[in-house]
């Protein structure tokens, strides 16, 4: 990828900044060829991926070369897109949102600092993946299970910080976040929670800090670059019982959802359920070819015929229980009797206890794997997908409502319809995957059409994406309108007043600060 | 079972056709867990290559990694054996 200088910089003071970082992380690790800043791009990108190009990376190895690093680009007046390891597929990778940021690569900061299996935490930093992770726990057999995404490539802190999910109970990962180590701003370094004393034990134990609580702020956030958090982890159960039930039809997700919901809310359930579409398991099968060899969506009758042909039900609940033997048992009953007063065949039953091996691919059992993103493969050719991510309130109404919109308005695009609900408490996680081709620009303006149209009816009905593409970040900030858009003002004045020339993440999730504010326009989809 | 039968079966239940699909398939293959990286220098030359290849490309290209799963697709559709698309045995 050719070279786009951050805003207001010219050649030789933007060689003259690389030159100063080098001096820092040494030559090796500044990475400015037209291949390096291809490492950097987005591999998914709706559109050319030089809509949104990094001009170079830099990937500082300790918290003293971050803070380094953050100073000079104060110093030198270049912009920084931190992250952790740049897996972020489908919502930007490792590219950043304001044209010609330098990456600051934090994927060498890898250190598992400290795993604690008696309390059931570990202390990570930001370039430790879900495999490594999974891996050390296992090397050293630890009685800890992770709680992993569907692409387990990235970072584990850099999913929580962006709010990722998993299937387990531990799967709204950023509320396992615990005590973070902060480089701000201006280089100063600051510790949360009871870290903020000196050599405190409780650092990564107790959740909240002494005044006002800062370290969710420092996630989906453009306020300081985290160098290390710690994790809550799920201790290892005795026992499990997943359940499978094939449920058969669309609408059969309203009752699906009245009936799981209380049972998660009460905690009866403990996991994250994910209710996926058919389409969903359609997608490691085969290419859509395969199964339906014209363009346009899958019509409905060769949909009915597929779920019969595959013995598949239109949506599927996978659900796990997990503990002692006894307990589950007994939470089995009341997760059948429930189900059973809307669907009569009774669910598929698969036990694990301790000792057993967990298969390759189990996301509700915390075990990391990639396989999920076979999905891109579903369109063919250098496939690749975005999700659309509304959260709802986790009731029949509410997710019916949402089903309906957004499967009439991808219908009207003419696109398969691929859907999930996760229930998580209180509220479901909506995320429709859209699946393209990179090389077909007809496809990828009609997935631009149809994102902006599910941002914007969905909105009008009172419902807000929690995650979006890099293309998207202000679109979806400009939904969260309540009194002149008061929360995007409030973003503002805090990064001004700790981010003056505006060196963190410009733009991120549609902040911007004083000093960029006018590339907010650039770099929409 | 060995990394061959283990990475068969994770193929077959890929690969399932319509009369393959159980309702109650059987167990998928356990994890398989990556060499730790080989310490040192990661331009120097001489380092372990199975472990390099192993932690680095391990994360797809083991076996029922997402890589392995989509080679698989690749070798069949041009008549060529399915265990060509786990690359650690070619």
């Amino acid at each position: 990828m050719k070279l786009v200088l951050p805003p207001r910089l010219g050649p030789r003071a933007f060689d003259t900044a690389l030159s100063a970082f080098a001096g820092v992380v040494g030559k090796d690790w500044v990475l400015s060829s037209d291949a390096d800043r291809d490492a950097y791009a987005d591999i998914y990108a709706p559109g050319p991926a030089e809509q949104w190009p990094a001009s170079a990376a830099v990937a500082p190895a300790s918290v003293k070369e971050v803070q380094a690093i953050v100073r000079l680009a104060n110093e030198h007046k270049v912009p920084l897109w931190p992250v952790s390891r740049g897996k972020n597929l489908g919502y930007g990778t490792a590219a950043p949102r304001m044209a010609g940021s330098v990456v600051l690569d934090l994927g060498r900061m890898n250190r598992i600092i400290d795993i604690d299996p008696k309390l059931a935490y570990c202390v990570l930093e930001p370039g430790v993946s879900f495999f490594d992770l999974h891996e050390a726990i296992a090397r050293e057999n630890l009685p800890l299970w992770l709680s992993v995404p569907g692409n387990a490539w990235g970072s584990v802190l850099g999913n929580a910080f962006e709010h990722g999910i998993g299937y387990t109970p531990y799967g709204l990962h950023a509320r396992n976040l615990c005590g973070f180590e902060v480089v701000l701003p201006d280089g100063d370094l600051v510790r949360t929670g009871m870290g903020a004393m000196t050599g405190n034990h409780a650092w990564h134990l107790h959740p909240l800090s002494y005044g006002p609580t800062f370290d969710l702020a420092f996630t989906q956030s453009s306020l300081g670059v985290v160098t290390r958090a710690g994790l809550w982890l799920q201790p290892a159960p005795a026992a499990s019982l997943e359940l499978v039930f094939d449920i058969p039809h669309e609408d059969d997700i309203g009752w699906v959802i009245d009936t799981i919901a209380p049972l998660k809310i009460s905690g009866t359930i403990d996991q994250n359920v994910f209710i996926p579409s058919w389409l969903g398991k359609m997608v490691l099968k085969g290419q859509r070819r395969d199964f339906w060899d014209k363009p346009g969506a899958i019509p409905d009758w060769r949909v009915k015929e597929l779920l019969a042909q595959y013995k598949l039900g239109y949506w599927q609940v996978a659900l796990r229980l997990y503990g002692e033997d006894s307990v589950i048992r007994a939470k089995a009953d009341i997760v059948r009797a429930a189900m059973a007063r809307n669907l009569a065949a009774p669910p598929a039953e698969h036990w694990w206890h301790s000792g057993d091996e967990r298969n390759a691919i189990d996301t509700t059992m915390g075990v990391p794997s990639a396989v999920p993103l076979q999905m891109s493969d579903w369109v063919g050719g250098r496939g690749a997908h975005m999700g659309f991510s509304p959260v709802v309130p986790a009731t029949s109404e509410h997710v019916m409502g949402q089903l309906k919109r957004s499967r009439a308005i991808i219908a009207a695009h003419d696109v398969d319809f691929y859907a999930s609900f996760t229930i998580g408490g209180r509220f479901a996680t909506n995320i429709n995957m859209l699946m393209f081709d990179r090389d077909q620009p007809e496809q990828i303006a009609n997935m631009k059409s149809l994102f902006n149209a599910l941002i914007g009816e969905t909105a009008k009905a009172g419902y807000g994406e929690y995650r979006t593409h890099l293309g998207w970040m202000d679109t979806v900030m400009d939904t969260y309108d309540f009194n002149g858009h008061a929360l995007r003002r409030l973003n503002e004045r805090i990064k001004d007043a700790l981010d003056p020339n505006g060196v963190l993440s410009p733009g991120k999730q549609g902040v911007w600060p004083a000093a960029w504010r006018d590339q907010a326009k650039e770099g929409r989809a | 079972m060995t990394p061959i039968a283990r990475w068969a079966l994770g193929a077959a239940l890929t690969l399932a056709q319509a009369g393959m699909v159980l309702a109650d398939p059987p167990p998928l293959p356990p994890y398989q867990m990556r060499a730790p990286a080989p310490p040192g220098d990661r331009l120097a030359p001489g380092r372990d290559g199975k472990a390099l290849f192993e932690n680095h490309c391990g994360y797809c290209h083991l076996t029922f990694g997402m890589g392995t799963n989509l080679l698989v697709k690749q070798r069949l559709a041009v008549g060529a054996s399915p265990a060509s698309a786990l690359l650690a045995t070619i």
